[in-house]
């Protein structure tokens, strides 16, 4: 259509240069991270891997990246199977009444400022001894992550043929069978799409690991927080390539599998 | 499977989790409740004991009431430029075709999956006092501005990691605007421009709210960006309450600060919800 | 005035086609529908004469004036889509009212013009409602009355009755005949349905695979088809292949058929509607048609016979006002084929006037 909006050159022009901002950050931690000057310089006068070398060879940086990936890989195995748990019990509860006050109820974390929450947490865990230790900071980043698994596969699920289970149900299946046998293959790809998100969260925050760490759970984005105050060296600018390029890998993997503007509820052309 | 066999079921499935949220959620935010009326002793951290004194601080003392003032300031400024940024682009990214879509909103939203040790890194680089945006004004004949340490820095900072958290409702919202009812509006003579805003715009109004609702979440829960970025400068009120929590230790202080918090989000949340209900009634869901 | 000419436009998608070059004139004032399945460009042909669709080449004028390259909001034309596409954040006078705010007008004249058009449609008391108040039909006026009150040239309406029920529907055919009349405004109109096609046009453009197959008024569309396409999409048709000799028709297996040779030699098809069939009577001045009874069917208001001929194509023939009599519990065919005097299986003898069958080129395999 001739003058359709999405072709619009002032329209073209106000996107492009609002992507230009989003990614511009990204792109130039990134270069710092292939610096080869020893001090932070913008832009950097030449390239060298010397940097991402010095963080892969820096013993607690490297703890603290097994830290954080072990916390995270947990984080994720824990939040999608306990999504799923409530996706298939709010799935057949009978009162559709109940089902929106405790989707609600199980959606709500997501409503609070996480500040709010991690001083919550503090005095909680505090006062159970589990301050400063794995376990608290699991619990904190599950109660954020559980409601992001389950909004994602939730969506999904609501956008199933219902029959399909029924027709299940009426060969003899079970609910749990059903859900086991025909729910989860169809939304599989939501549910792969809510752990990448899960994961790449709890890898990534800092909040929580801010205000509930301690020496044992000294994650990477804790670990640089400290750095960061002290020290401003292209070092930060290779955890930030490193990341980066994760990151986007990540996202092309979750394309793939999941299609993000289907994800967001775009629809094909 | 017959009812009350599968209520039980359902319920069975259901108990983990809600235990689960019930002792790490909802006791939490009960805990913040009361301690907030706790006393502070420098020293011991905290006596039970019932006292407004740390509410009453906060919400009367001119430093608090300023650092309110600022935390508000940047919060309306911050959702304001990040709703009027992120609209267009989540029009352009529903409406445009092109192929590899779901790349490009993978490419917009990274941030929102990126460590924030990433963006704070590159807004120490670019926003110094010789950073590169100085250098590129300097280059051009411009005089120089402040923006690390200073409320300018942290705003951007925040609008930035603000967008894609705001895109997601955005694009939901633009996605549920029928192709039809722009055509329907340039065949009755609207330009494209005119149509997108006597057609579209209104008809995002609830993906605008839940839009700003998330980017003050976002402003409110800022304590990295406004430290690294703002300095001890912008003591925004998570910054607050990182300080009493890390370094004055005044935990009671700190519960009654995020109580505040709270209350403002919800606030907005009951506003938000009464705006939807007012638009709810003209338009069918 | 406001004909609307189209010359070689056409549309593709990449490889494929949606529209061949087309060529069309629509004369100012006639209500015209493109008639086709779904598939076969008529949407599309619609959406680029209201400037939805940019056409791949071609070009379009309305009123005389070349209106290709301009956008569809300087285009003046009335649209009504097929989900009406009512703004529901607008009263259903807001809508009404749209189009004239964007033309320079006082607010009064503005509002006495939105009453107008709704009166048109009958639904002045409801200009206080929103379109989520409002029913199917309902919503369908105010789609009307939108695009009319801005007084355009031509309006456009697509597929706008196929939400409604088979009673509403035709109502509104019957309304919309009278608001053409009353408006005198060229309709270019877009449905699938033939039915409403020849309810409703002045002249009809069959389309199928982006191509026009034949543009005429209803009673010469039906009457004298010019493909088998158009024969089989505008009412029932009996199509039966054969080969045009010198000396006359002659089905596959040979067997003549009494029709005046009036096409070259060759591949040749045979287009005869049911009701112009009969059972032979003595003395028939009729064509012959010679078969066995395969099917007796109770239609309501007639019965379908179903006859095989020699040489194998099957036919069908309406008879119309037989009464159904015969033994209660036998067989369908055999108490309907009591009527007739027929079962299935009975050797049958069918006529027609050798002017109402139509000669048409062969045609590949049926689809």
């Amino acid at each position: 259509m001739k003058g359709h909006l999405p072709r619009d050159p002032v329209l073209l022009a106000f996107v492009l240069v609002v992507m230009a901002f989003i990614l511009a950050p990204l792109a130039v931690a990134v270069s710092i991270g292939f610096s080869s000057s020893p001090f932070l310089v913008f832009p950097p006068p030449g390239l060298s891997t010397r940097w991402i070398a010095r963080f892969l060879s820096d013993p607690e940086f490297m703890a603290s990246l097994r830290v954080s990936l072990i916390l995270a890989s947990v984080v994720t195995v824990v939040a999608v199977l306990g999504a799923l748990m409530l996706a298939f019990g709010l799935a057949h509860l009978r009162s559709p009444r109940l089902k929106a006050v405790l989707s609600g109820l199980i959606v709500a974390p997501l409503v609070f400022p996480v500040v709010v929450l991690a001083v919550g947490l503090l005095l909680l865990l505090a006062e159970i001894d589990l301050l400063g230790s794995p376990v608290g900071l699991v619990a904190a980043h599950l109660i954020i992550v559980v409601p992001l698994c389950l909004v994602t596969i939730q969506a999904a699920v609501d956008r199933l043929n219902p029959e399909i289970a029924s027709a299940a149900a009426s060969l003899g299946a079970g609910p749990v069978r059903v859900f086991a046998t025909v729910t989860i293959p169809q939304i599989w790809a939501s549910v792969v799409g809510a752990g990448l998100l899960s994961f790449l969260f709890s890898l990534n925050d800092v909040t929580f690991a801010a205000f509930l760490g301690g020496p044992d759970t000294q994650t990477l984005p804790l670990k640089l927080f400290g750095y960061v105050r002290y020290r401003l060296d292209p070092l930060v600018g290779a955890v930030s390539a490193i990341f980066v390029f994760t990151t986007l890998a990540l996202i092309v993997l979750a394309d793939r599998l999941v299609g993000f503007d289907r994800m967001l509820g775009i629809r094909r052309a | 499977m017959t009812g009350p066999r599968r209520s039980t079921l359902a319920l069975s499935a259901l108990a983990p989790g809600l235990l689960f949220l019930a002792v790490f959620f909802v006791l939490p935010v009960l805990m913040l409740v009361q301690i907030s009326t706790w006393t502070f002793e420098p020293g011991a951290l905290m006596r039970p004991g019932f006292t407004p004194a740390h509410y009453v601080a906060f919400l009367t003392d001119p430093f608090y009431l300023r650092k309110l003032a600022l935390t508000a300031r940047v919060a309306l400024v911050v959702t304001c430029i990040t709703l009027v940024l992120s609209l267009p682009l989540a029009y352009w990214l529903v409406r445009a075709r092109f192929a590899g879509k779901g790349l490009v909103l993978g490419l917009v939203l990274s941030p929102l999956l990126t460590n924030f040790v990433v963006l704070v890194f590159a807004w120490i680089v670019l926003m110094g006092d010789n950073g590169a945006i100085n250098q590129t004004l300097k280059a051009v004949g411009l005089p120089a501005l402040k923006l690390l340490y200073s409320e300018t820095g942290v705003v951007i900072a925040l609008v930035h990691i603000s967008i894609p958290y705001a895109l997601i409702p955005l694009i939901a919202a633009v996605s549920q605007v029928g192709d039809d009812l722009e055509a329907a509006a340039m065949s009755l003579g609207a330009s494209p421009w005119r149509a997108f805003f006597a057609v579209v715009l209104p008809l995002c109004g609830p993906g605008l709210g839940a839009a700003a609702f998330v980017t003050a979440s976002i402003v409110l829960s800022g304590f990295a960006f406004a430290l690294f970025v703002g300095g001890d400068s912008v003591l925004i009120v998570p910054l607050l309450i990182w300080q009493q929590v890390s370094k004055t230790l005044n935990w009671p202080l700190a519960a009654a600060m995020s109580v505040a918090s709270l209350g403002i989000m919800l606030a907005m949340l009951a506003l938000g919800m009464w705006l939807a209900r007012l638009l709810g009634r003209r338009i069918a869901a | 005035m406001a004909e609307v000419s189209l010359s070689g436009v056409a549309k593709s998608y990449g490889r494929s086609a949606a529209l061949l070059p087309t060529d069309l004139q629509i004369r100012d004032g006639e209500f015209f529908t493109l008639l086709g399945p779904s598939g076969s460009g008529k949407t599309t042909l619609l959406r680029m004469i209201g400037g939805f669709v940019e056409p791949s080449a071609g070009r379009i004028e309305i009123g005389g004036r070349d209106v290709t390259d301009l956008p569809p909001h300087r285009r003046n034309l009335g649209v009504v889509f097929q989900s009406y596409a009512l703004f529901p954040h607008m009263t259903v006078a807001g809508n009404v009212a749209f189009g004239l705010k964007m033309r320079a007008m006082s607010a009064p004249e503005r509002d006495r013009r939105a009453l107008a058009a709704l009166d048109l449609v009958g639904l002045a008391d409801l200009a206080g409602r929103y379109p989520s108040q409002l029913s199917g039909g309902q919503q369908q006026r105010v789609a009307l009355a939108r695009a009319m009150a801005i007084e355009p040239d031509v309006m456009l309406l697509d597929e706008p009755l196929g939400a409604l029920d088979l009673a509403l529907r035709k109502r509104m055919q019957r309304e919309l005949r009278d608001l053409h009349r009353k408006l005198g405004r060229t309709f270019i109109y877009v449905t699938h349905d033939q039915d409403e096609a020849l309810t409703l046009s002045d002249r009809i453009a069959v389309l199928a695979d982006g191509v026009i197959q034949q543009v005429d008024t209803p009673e010469a569309l039906y009457d004298r088809p010019a493909s088998a396409f158009v024969a089989r999409f505008l009412g029932d048709s009996n199509i039966v292949t054969g080969t045009m000799a010198p000396d006359g028709f002659r089905l596959s297996d040979g067997t003549p058929v009494a029709i005046p040779p009036g096409r070259a030699s060759g591949p040749a098809s045979l287009a005869i509607r049911p009701e112009r069939l009969r059972l032979a009577t003595p003395g028939d001045p009729g064509v012959r048609l010679a078969g066995t009874v395969s099917a007796l069917t109770f239609r309501g208001a007639f019965l379908t016979l179903s006859a095989r001929l020699a040489g194998g194509p099957e036919i069908d023939v309406t008879l119309l006002g037989m009464p159904v009599r015969g033994s209660v519990g036998g067989s369908v065919g055999g108490s309907v084929g009591g009527s007739v005097g027929l079962s299935v299986g009975d050797a049958v003898t069918l006529a027609f006037d050798a002017a109402d069958a139509r000669l048409l080129p062969a045609e590949a395999a049926l689809a």
